[in-house]
């Protein structure tokens, strides 16, 4: 119990300057422009290059316990904090120091190729998550269990339905035992027979977290895991603070 | 302007390098899921078909035999057995061709999964390297159908190809690390490797010998050559001279530090750029 209080994710000051590499648009004026994006972050000009200002000046602290939801409009900066959070992106400026494994689900098919069996993808993707061998015959075992997939995980998911794939990413996303869980809209999807066991499943799941940050359009899931809540706007924190004030003041301003 | 140079170098020799290096050691302890990754990467494309992964020895033996036959010089070099020595030469050269090819598409072709899970990027490239090596072991019948053909004899020396493709390793590991991160960045090095290859393949001595005259200052000049001799020749049954280890030594050395310092230096932003 000493060591997990000693888990923590904290940024302080991060900013993150996504390059437009391929430019198709040189001659038209992004930068006068810029007051009429409703969505989006601005683009600005750093020493002649071209850069979408994903996150301006961040920082957060996270210790043990935490359960914040991120809140924002499309293109706000959500995929790009949560990303910079599980250390995909490197930050322009600013730090980030974490301790604890963490899990980053942010899609339910990653890495699934049509040809593998169900059995080659599970064991491609707990590969990918950074499970050994002993733990992923376990996964496998509750993974076909678990998505009722049955005869079907040995045959190539290219027979499978595209429900049936869902079943078996999420099964599989759904197996990670993280410290600290980052989640990206990946909760929605599945026959309703399923999407009940699912949600029973990722409740335990997200309850096991020990730090849980969430990023979801559905506010009941974020109602019923998240105590906190933040709420960034063109890559910068707009507000922090209990789930409620948070949520009262986006919905009014989305209205 | 000199300031900020020295700034860059020495936070290049304190931070960058130790990224770099930690990235690298990161992903040599999950080594074992990588080549796992690579292997099942290689089988997969093969997993509808009849013949399955043996298509890449049929692939390579079909190459091998018409030039082999069509290109050899029959008189003129009586004392190389040439058609074990195309089939070496083309083995060789593709795996070369996969660190050159492959290497430069090794991060732009995962982006999917860069940008989905938190893992060191330099597994990416071990892929590359697996998938080369499981080519390579795919290929070896090949070259062993053309040696009892040809007859050759094996002595002593054929223990020096061991060196012989260490060194081409880490040439590969070096080339590939530099391909692959400069290549996320500028997209056009992909299509500028694919369209040398055929070139390479060309002013390589893969199915000519190296003689006098123009062949001769081809050869010498190009540094694949050095690295195929160092391991043709003993396989066959020579001793390679000296002056090719150096060379393979040098440009082994040169890859691997070229590619290790872009590495360190761009790591943190190639997630950006995908």
């Amino acid at each position: 119990m000493k060591e997990d209080s000693n888990i923590y994710l904290t940024l302080k000051n991060i900013c993150l300057n996504l390059p437009v590499v391929a430019d198709i648009s040189k001659n038209k004026p992004y930068i006068q422009n810029t007051e009429k994006i409703t969505v989006g972050n601005t683009i600005e000009i750093i020493d002649n290059k071209k850069f979408v200002r994903a996150l301006k000046n961040i920082s957060v602290d996270f210790q043990f316990g935490t359960r914040i939801a991120i809140l924002g409009a499309n293109g706000s900066g959500k995929t790009s904090l949560l990303r910079v959070l599980s250390g995909i992106y490197k930050p322009s400026t600013g730090k980030r120091k974490v301790k604890g494994k963490i899990s980053a689900l942010f899609s339910s098919s990653i890495g699934l190729n049509m040809h593998g069996t169900g059995i080659e993808n599970t064991r491609y993707a707990c590969a990918l998550y950074g499970f050994d061998y002993k733990e992923t015959d376990a996964i496998i075992n509750n993974v076909r269990d678990f998505s009722e997939l049955g005869d079907y995980m040995d045959l190539p998911i290219r027979t499978y339905s595209r429900g049936m794939k869902t079943r078996l990413g999420f099964s599989i996303i759904t197996s990670v035992r993280p410290d600290i869980l980052i989640i990206d809209e990946v909760l929605s999807a599945g026959d309703f027979a399923f999407s009940k066991k699912i949600s029973k499943k990722m409740h335990e799941v997200l309850q096991r977290a020990k730090i849980l940050v969430f990023a979801s359009h559905s506010a009941e899931l974020m109602k019923m895991f998240c105590e906190e809540a933040l709420w960034i706007s063109k890559g910068e924190i707009k507000l922090a603070g209990d789930f409620k004030t948070v949520w009262d003041a986006y919905k009014k301003q989305t209205e | 302007m000199f300031n900020r140079l020295r700034k860059k170098i020495k936070n290049f020799f304190t931070i960058k390098i130790y990224d770099g290096w930690e990235d690298i050691r990161e992903s040599l302890s999950l080594l074992k899921v990588t080549i796992w990754m690579g292997w099942i990467g290689t089988l997969l494309p093969f997993r509808d078909t009849k013949i399955g992964p043996y298509w890449i020895t049929f692939i390579c033996a079909i190459w091998v035999f018409s030039i082999g036959i069509i290109f050899n010089p029959n008189k003129a070099f009586e004392d190389v057995p040439f058609l074990t020595y195309v089939s070496i030469g083309i083995v060789l050269f593709d795996i070369i061709r996969a660190f050159l090819g492959e290497g430069s598409s090794a991060f732009t072709k995962e982006a999917n999964i860069i940008l989905n899970v938190p893992n060191p990027f330099f597994i990416y490239i071990i892929k590359v390297m697996v998938k080369a090596i499981i080519h390579f072991t795919m290929c070896l019948p090949v070259i062993i159908l053309a040696m009892i053909i040809d007859r050759v004899t094996i002595n002593l020396y054929f223990l020096l190809i061991f060196p012989g493709m260490i060194l081409l390793l880490i040439f590969g590991t070096g080339t590939c690390l530099f391909l692959a991160t400069i290549a996320t960045r500028y997209r056009d090095i992909r299509f500028v490797m694919q369209a040398s290859m055929r070139f390479l393949f060309f002013v390589t001595p893969v199915f000519w010998i190296k003689s006098s005259g123009v062949r001769e200052i081809i050869a010498e000049f190009n540094p694949i050559y050095h690295l195929l001799t160092i391991i043709r020749e003993p396989a066959m049954g020579t001793m390679p001279s000296l002056h090719s280890y150096i060379v393979s030594m040098l440009i082994s050395l040169f890859a691997l530090i070229i590619g290790f310092s872009i590495f360190s230096i761009m790591r943190n932003r190639i997630a950006h750029w995908l």
